[in-house]
């Protein structure tokens, strides 16, 4: 697949695709390093966290969004398109709602115990004048490979109407390359270079197989660790072993990872959890991050050696009130109402921080052009820089 | 008299045929009944359970013994 990724890299000029970025306030996110009364192997093995809440589009997903948008553009795809068609699981969605509102006509496809467990964020998508089309949970037997109805949904309407493109996260290069061009220069930058393990869980599998790509080539060493929630799980956005062939990737996903984990729920969520106390507005999914970056710290320390594991923190906990309120109880023994106040100060936090990174990348004050520009400069790839 | 209009999605699986009801759907007028006929039975079941989000009637389910089914649905 890095052929591939490289060969569609150099259809555009990076300073002008980086350029893009900051004008949408997408990319160059805080990497904090996670603090030792949650880590306590800090001193030998940090763990440092990518606060992806803080890109415009509310999460790591405007990345592969705003890069698929990109390239579509640049390569005319959208010339006579009027809708815009996507399958997700929410953030990809989000994102998109963002990113085309006024431009486009925007309908996500989303399993219906999605849309119904998750009223903050659908509110969000109307608000956004996104339209919502709900497709069964239950994969139906003929659709091959346990491919979600609204994946197939989403692939079969862009087929049939001429005036629809599909935005496919689960197949689409753009997804991959987001991750290859800027999460995995940026964490280069970030760390120095110094950095031993990359630890995160497999949605699309777009993040791992992009930074996967790039950093092995630059970083010497370093090993990638996959992580996947249990079956029948509650970590939204992640899929389980089973689920997993619904994404393209996958395969792919698998020979770049040097070790494939799983993360049961209540796992993720005690972590989540930890890193609400260390004060982090962490997400579902940055919980299983989390978890499995310790998993590794500790394993590392066990054996008395040092390293440095740099994991990520995909979306903010503002839009899982409701799901949390149903499903905390029952995976931790904790009460959400307990950490009510706590979700609270942390949703407002979330956003405070997003709207500063935004300003901050919008108006030249956090140099994402130069920044990347001199990181991929140093990468042993090379690309058309652009003036 | 009562006007009809048909869709046929026998040979179609999941999604088609609920995709292919949702857009015939936006074009049924009040008071028009659908017809819809198909082969592919988890299909049917969607489409009985978007009628309701899409505020049609769900007027009669027909199966026959080879599983081919006729799914009436009338605009409110």
């Amino acid at each position: 697949m890095l052929n591939e990724i490289l060969t569609v890299s150099k259809k555009f000029t990076l300073r002008h695709f980086y350029s893009w970025l900051k004008e949408l306030g997408i990319g160059f996110t805080p990497l904090i390093r996670i603090p030792r009364t949650i880590n306590p192997f800090d001193k030998e093995v940090p763990i440092y966290a990518k606060l992806e809440y803080t890109n415009f589009g509310e999460s790591v997903k405007a990345r592969p969004f705003a890069t698929m948008y990109y390239l579509k553009l640049h390569e005319g795809k959208l010339d006579g398109k009027r809708k815009v068609v996507t399958a997700t699981s929410g953030n990809f969605g989000l994102a998109g709602s963002f990113l085309l509102m006024e431009k486009f006509d925007f309908t996500v496809y989303m399993s219906e115990n999605t849309v119904k467990e998750n009223e903050w964020l659908i509110t969000k998508l109307i608000k956004n004048k996104t339209k919502i089309e709900t497709f069964s949970d239950k994969y139906c037997p003929t659709v091959a490979a346990k491919r979600g109805e609204a994946i197939a949904a989403a692939r079969y309407v862009e087929k049939i109407d001429p005036e629809v493109i599909n935005f496919d996260q689960y197949d689409d290069i753009g997804n991959p390359l987001s991750h290859f061009l800027t999460t995995a220069p940026e964490i280069y930058h970030q760390t120095a270079g110094e950095m031993t393990h990359f630890v995160i869980a497999l949605g699309t599998c777009g993040t791992m197989i992009g930074c996967a790509n790039w950093l092995r080539q630059n970083v010497e060493g370093i090993r990638f660790v996959g992580l996947i929630p249990e079956e029948g799980h509650h970590q939204l956005g992640l899929r389980s072993k089973d689920e997993l062939g619904a994404s393209n990737f996958f395969k792919e996903a698998k020979t770049v990872c040097d070790e494939i984990m799983e993360v049961t729920d209540k796992d993720a969520y005690n972590a989540m959890l930890a890193l609400w106390n260390a004060d982090i507005p962490a997400g579902i999914s940055s919980g299983t991050n989390f978890f499995g970056a310790l998993k590794i710290a500790e394993r590392l320390n066990n054996e008395g050696r040092r390293g440095v594991v740099v994991t990520i923190i995909p979306d903010s906990c503002e839009n899982y009130g409701e799901f949390l309120r149903r499903h905390l109880r029952g995976i931790t023994g904790v009460e959400f109402k307990e950490h009510y106040k706590e979700f609270e100060e942390l949703k407002a936090k979330a956003q405070e921080e997003r709207e500063k990174h935004v300003l901050n990348l919008r108006t030249g004050k956090v140099m994402l052009v130069e920044t990347l520009m001199k990181a991929v400069k140093c990468s042993n790839f090379s690309h058309k820089e652009g003036n | 008299m009562e006007k009809y209009k048909i869709l046929d999605t026998s040979g179609d699986i999941c999604p088609v045929p609920l995709i292919k009801f949702r857009r015939s759907v936006d074009n049924l007028e009040h008071g028009e009944i659908l017809v819809v006929k198909g082969t592919h039975k988890p299909s049917r079941d969607d489409i009985i359970k978007a009628a309701r989000e899409l505020n049609v009637k769900v007027i009669k389910v027909e199966t026959d013994d080879n599983e081919n089914w006729r799914v009436f649905v009338m605009r409110c």
